[in-house]
């Protein structure tokens, strides 16, 4: 059976000054989580806002790797979304997450683990897959708002649909960002993994979009 | 979540431990979210620099594949005292932790240090000596030794100079006879001195104006005593920048001499250098360290790493640091490396650091899960 494309288009919303959502307090870099599920028409069924707690250890290496401009010869040694070690070096497409419809490489990803995160997670417990089968979501492109600021805090926003035409509902449990780390090829990191408690049910025929915000608080 | 914890020392140059104070620093601005937005969209973003111009960035430099670089190696040796131009500053204190004397509290959109000290040496302990008449408010050269030779002379004129400043200015210019043969040559100048004691004082400013479609064939110099300490190729100028020279290795009394001269024939009256608003100035400066990045270590749930530099004061005045920050170099769609301002942090009480201290600032990010 073919994949039926996902059709939900991303909603980027302008923020106003002074109406940026923020859950930070001050001197904190990290983002805030949004989801959100609508039906075939549109509603909006069910709405959250939280803090995102996680960013995993991945997220600090690489951030390490381009403040240092790391050489080859001095490469830093991850680990990739699949366990192995990669000797990661600066790189234009570090941090890169903008994976396209179906890219379970890169961008946000959705699972159903339940486990508490630790610093040291290098994947999603347990992954959802892309497609319409049964426990499957469609992955959607990753999309972004472009980087704005009120008088407290600056942001910008990347954000994923997740279409369920499994024929059944699906909770979603645990959300993660996957992003590129630079050996001489693009290799994959994760770089946030956020458990939802309770989860998040997306009943079958209707769409989940996943916010990450990322901000800083001054 | 990411937060940084700010930790000064200041150390006596022996290295002993004279203050620690340490607080969790506040103010991550949007050029961060700005360069990771960037990195994760891989898309060019405009964004401020650290001289208030908007830069698009490119996701994908192709020379020098510079990115997020906060690394940085020291600032320059600062010693080179003839021909400076101090507006100018080289990459290893453009990257990297820096200090400043600004007060104001951090805003989001904050682009810069709010009063950023150089890299450099000067700094003097007392309050600069003027010069008299820096204007030439009075209409006249009172207080100024005037020479010239050739085709050139010294006027102090009121109108022409549309910046300028209150009435008057001084033109050191070709006279009308050069516009006869012989013409004016190669050598022939026009220059305005003044004594003045330069103890306190680590630079002269000044307003200059290259005057006329000549203005190429003239440069303009300042000395003091009998040497150069400055020169620029003159050219028509439609706007009328600041100079700035650096006389901060001089102590006592001298004469500064500006200087206009020839360095080519020129055929034509009212060309040459116009200047106004001459300031003394006490600025002071920090060595610069390199700026390093280090000890990147885990322990469930936390993550860490360092950043670190050294700030040496080889001034003999104190210096009261009131502001942090770190600046990132990018590469523009120009291919040229910028810095952008990515954290800036106050400090209050400031920070003294008195003459032959160091100052270490170190920034530890860290992240808990």
């Amino acid at each position: 059976m073919m994949d039926t494309q996902v059709k939900a288009k991303p909603e980027l919303e302008i923020v106003n000054e002074g109406q940026i959502p923020n859950l930070l307090v001050r001197g904190e870099v990290g983002a805030v989580l949004e989801l959100i599920v609508k039906d075939k028409n549109g509603r909006v069924t069910d709405h959250r806002i939280m803090k995102s707690k996680s960013f995993v250890r991945q997220f600090l290496e690489l951030l390490f790797v381009e403040f240092n401009k790391l050489p080859p010869k001095a490469a830093l040694i991850m680990k990739d979304t699949g366990g192995f070690p990669r000797y990661i070096r600066e790189g234009y497409r570090n941090f890169d997450c903008a994976g396209g419809v179906g890219d379970l490489a890169r961008g946000i990803m959705v699972g159903t683990g339940t486990t508490a995160p630790t610093i040291d997670d290098y994947q999603l417990e347990t992954r959802i897959a892309h497609g319409s089968g049964a426990g499957q979501l469609q992955y959607g492109g990753v999309t972004f708002g472009l980087p704005a600021s009120d008088p407290t805090t600056s942001q910008f926003t990347i954000t994923r649909d997740f279409a369920n035409a499994s024929g059944g509902d699906i909770t979603v449990n645990e959300i993660g960002l996957y992003v590129v780390g630079w050996d001489g090829d693009a290799r994959y990191f994760m770089a946030i993994r956020d458990v939802i408690g309770g989860g998040i049910a997306v009943p079958n025929g209707q769409t989940l979009t996943v916010n990450y915000r990322e901000q800083a608080v001054v | 979540m990411l937060t940084a914890n700010l930790i000064l020392e200041r150390l006596n140059k022996e290295g002993k431990l004279l203050e620690r104070r340490e607080q969790p620093s506040r103010s991550f601005v949007l050029q961060l979210m700005d360069l990771l937005y960037l990195k994760h969209a891989q898309a060019d973003r405009a964004t401020r620099d650290i001289y208030n111009a908007l830069r698009t960035v490119d996701f994908n430099p192709n020379f020098g594949q510079i990115n997020l670089e906060v690394a940085s190696a020291p600032g320059h040796a600062g010693c080179a005292k003839v021909v400076t131009n101090v507006d100018r500053h080289l990459e290893g204190q453009d990257a990297g932790i820096q200090v400043g004397k600004g007060t104001s509290a951090p805003t989001p959109t904050d682009y810069r240090m709010a009063d950023r000290i150089n890299h450099g040496r000067s700094g003097a302990a007392g309050i600069p000596a003027s010069f008299a008449n820096p204007s030439f408010e009075t209409g006249d050269l009172t207080g100024w030794t005037s020479a010239t030779n050739g085709f050139m002379r010294v006027v102090v004129e009121s109108a022409g100079w549309g910046y300028k400043d209150g009435t008057y200015y001084c033109a050191l210019e070709s006279t009308p006879d050069a516009s006869v043969s012989p013409y004016g040559q190669a050598g022939h100048y026009a220059q305005v001195s003044q004594s003045i004691d330069l103890t306190n004082v680590t630079h002269i400013r000044f307003q200059l104006r290259g005057q006329g479609t000549w203005a190429s064939s003239f440069a303009f110099e300042v000395w003091v005593d009998g040497r150069p300490v400055y020169r620029i190729e003159l050219a028509d100028d439609t706007d009328y920048p600041s100079r700035m020279v650096d006389v901060s290795s001089f102590t006592g009394i001298h004469t500064v001499t500006f200087k206009c001269i020839a360095t080519a024939a020129f055929y034509a009256a009212d060309h040459g250098a116009w200047i106004d608003n001459i300031e003394t100035l006490n600025i002071v400066e920090l060595e610069y360290g390199g700026c390093e990045i280090v000890n990147l270590t885990f322990s469930d749930p936390n993550g860490q790493f360092t950043i670190r530099r050294y700030f040496t004061n080889s001034s003999s005045a104190s210096i009261t640091v009131n502001e942090v920050g770190i600046q990132a170099m990018e590469q523009d769609t120009g291919s040229s490396g910028r810095a952008f301002l990515i954290a800036r942090d106050v400090v209050s009480p400031g920070i003294a650091v008195g003459p032959g201290e160091i100052l270490r600032v170190t920034y530890v990010p860290q992240i808990t899960v």
